[in-house]
């Protein structure tokens, strides 16, 4: 094609003028090139090589003036600062030397004040997109929702109930005698009581709760559980019952053995420190033994666990004992939200009780598998981030996520 | 050197939309190479493909949101094309220039022009990358404007599916068409101007 009837077909293109035909012959003549002959240029392998990476730098180096995804740089402050005149003045002399003469000047200083104009609009354009079209864009996905943190509620026999996340530490309720007193390790029984009176500590989605029992056997309580216990063990067994996820650390007592009920399961201690995992949305009861010795039983069956076993309780009462890795199960006491070769949904579920979000699937549930951990102090978006990198598409509404097929 | 070397492009342009330099360089390394050979198909000139290429990554740098549609190949396909297609109308002004003493060599109205058609055209191609279905579904529905039920009928699928493909491209659009058009600029405009006084 003449090369003067293609740069008017390119200026009518641009403008909206060509015919279908010739955008067609526009375009053919384009993939022409572009399928055809490998360049010709004199480069040399090595002058190529240094190309590379003199663009590279000059990449970067234009990247970082550029305000970063993320970043939001004072708009005022670019267009005051005098730097902005040069760097165009400067790009514009070193593209173009077609101006020697001195008749051009007029036409050069009207140039260099245009270009500085389009390159301040172009500056003005950019940020003011960044900070008002893009803010929410860069706010990542689930940035602004945190993750959950130590916060429980505590039903006393009386039938009230306290809440005990914003609550100084001190004395938080007395019954019968017994002071129940919030300290660094969570909630203190202290004093013997001598009626049969039961609390109840529940933790919401996004709490965690730690709380010594009047035996001196401490409990952890993972979000969305609850345990129910007595103010005073004075009967010839000490029993509680939980549901959700508890890690105790029992003081042993051959005397009065200490015994969990966790749905149709019941665990009991020989001495012992142990973490059971009893969500109702869960298909299985877990316990697992980290050291001592427990006694798993149903209606039906008896196991006998060693460390690093774990017992799987199905709804028909069976046992299955498998040895896990203890590190994995009680990784949520240290911190860390652990995915052990776990399915989309498995993971979600955790997910949903630490970040109190709900989690809903647009179709089936995507067949995955993950494995490895984040922070249980990140906030979501750290989350998100795997899954956008794990390739599972999501739609995040509000405290709502959507997993998309 | 890079430990990105081993990530899909889809994770790269996650990271970039984090503002990663990282993941920038990545993809420079990848594409860097093409990017240049077809530059200097349609030009000698070293500092043009220079620019073109710059010009091109820089775009994907500054606005990673338009091209997070999962399809780096689509994407540098169009730019490279519109860079080619930009630079050949400068050297056209650029005589013009000599001849007329005609100051400006694109107006920012005509960047803005060729802008927007570069978007439409970057939509196209990744309209025709769609899976088959998503794609003649979409055909119908924006290009022949057909009802879902026509639609429904004439495919022989559901109505429901027919609606989850058309979500799906839509969504799978709309990212990139977002800043296609921007009403503000007038706005930016007047502040600018502002600024002078």
């Amino acid at each position: 094609m003449e090369k003067e009837v293609l740069e008017d077909l390119i200026e009518r293109y641009f403008t909206g003028l060509t015919s279908a035909a010739e955008n067609k012959e526009l375009q053919d003549w384009y993939e022409s090139i572009y399928k055809g002959e490998p360049a010709k240029h004199s480069l040399s392998e090595a002058e190529m090589n240094a190309l590379r990476k003199k663009m590279l730098q000059r990449l970067l180096s234009d990247a970082k003036k550029q305000p970063k995804p993320g970043g939001q740089k004072d708009i005022t402050d670019k267009v005051v600062n005098n730097k902005v005149d040069d760097q165009s003045k400067d790009a514009f002399i070193n593209s173009r030397s077609l101006f020697r003469n001195k008749t051009w000047a007029a036409v050069v200083l009207l140039l260099i004040c245009c270009s500085a104009a389009v390159y301040l609009f172009h500056i003005k354009q950019t940020n003011f997109n960044d900070s008002v079209a893009k803010a929410p864009t860069i706010l990542l996905p689930g940035e602004n929702i945190a993750p959950g943190h130590s916060g429980a509620t505590l039903h006393l026999s009386n039938g009230k109930s306290v809440s005990l996340d914003s609550l100084q530490n001190g004395l938080v309720a007395q019954q019968n005698g017994v002071k129940i007193l919030k300290d660094k390790n969570g909630l203190t029984y202290v004093g013997q009581a001598n009626a049969p009176l039961y609390n109840d500590i529940t933790t919401g989605r996004g709490q965690q709760w730690q709380l010594t029992l009047p035996d001196g056997t401490k409990a952890w309580l993972n979000a969305a559980s609850s345990i129910h216990y007595p103010l005073a063990f004075n009967g010839h067994q000490r029993v509680v019952s939980v549901t959700g996820e508890v890690y105790f650390e029992v003081v042993h007592n051959e005397k009065r053995p200490f015994r969990v009920k966790a749905g149709n399961t019941i665990i009991d201690d020989i001495g012992t420190a142990f973490n059971i995992n009893a969500y109702p949305d869960e298909p299985f009861i877990r316990t697992t033994l980290v050291h001592g010795s427990v006694r798993v039983s149903t209606g039906k069956n008896v196991s006998l666990l060693r460390p690093g076993q774990q017992a799987a309780t199905n709804r028909a009462s069976e046992i299955n004992v498998n040895n896990v890795d203890i590190e994995n199960v009680t990784g949520w006491m240290n911190g860390a939200l652990i995915f052990d070769n776990e399915d989309l949904d498995e993971v979600m579920k955790k997910i949903a009780r630490w970040y109190d979000i709900d989690v809903e699937y647009a179709g089936k549930i995507p067949k995955r598998i993950f494995a490895g951990s984040i922070s249980r102090k990140m906030n979501l978006s750290e989350f998100l981030k795997l899954l956008a990198f794990e390739n599972v598409d999501f739609k995040l509404e509000g405290k709502r996520i959507t997993i998309l097929p | 050197m890079s430990t990105l070397e081993s990530y899909t492009d889809n994770q790269l342009l996650k990271l970039l939309l984090q503002g990663s330099e990282e993941a920038l360089t990545e993809i420079y390394n990848r594409y860097w190479a093409q990017l240049v050979e077809i530059g200097f198909k349609f030009t000698p000139d070293r500092q043009a493909v220079e620019e073109i290429v710059n010009d091109i990554f820089l775009k994907l740098w500054t606005h990673p949101e338009k091209f997070q549609v999962r399809s780096l190949p689509a994407y540098f396909y169009t730019a490279i094309k519109y860079g080619v297609l930009t630079m050949l109308l400068k050297s056209k002004r650029r005589k013009l220039l000599l001849k007329k003493y005609q100051y400006n060599i694109l107006s920012t109205e005509e960047e803005q022009r060729i802008e927007a058609k570069f978007m439409e055209a970057y939509l196209n191609e990744i309209i025709e990358r769609l899976p088959e279905k998503s794609r003649l579904i979409y055909t119908y529905s924006r290009k022949e404007e057909m009802s879902v039920a026509d639609i429904s009928e004439r495919m022989n699928m559901k109505t429901k599916a027919i609606e989850y493909h058309i979500t799906k491209t839509l969504r799978l659009l709309r990212s990139a068409i977002e800043h296609a058009h921007n009403p503000r600029i007038v706005l930016v405009a007047v502040l600018f101007i502002k600024n002078l006084l």
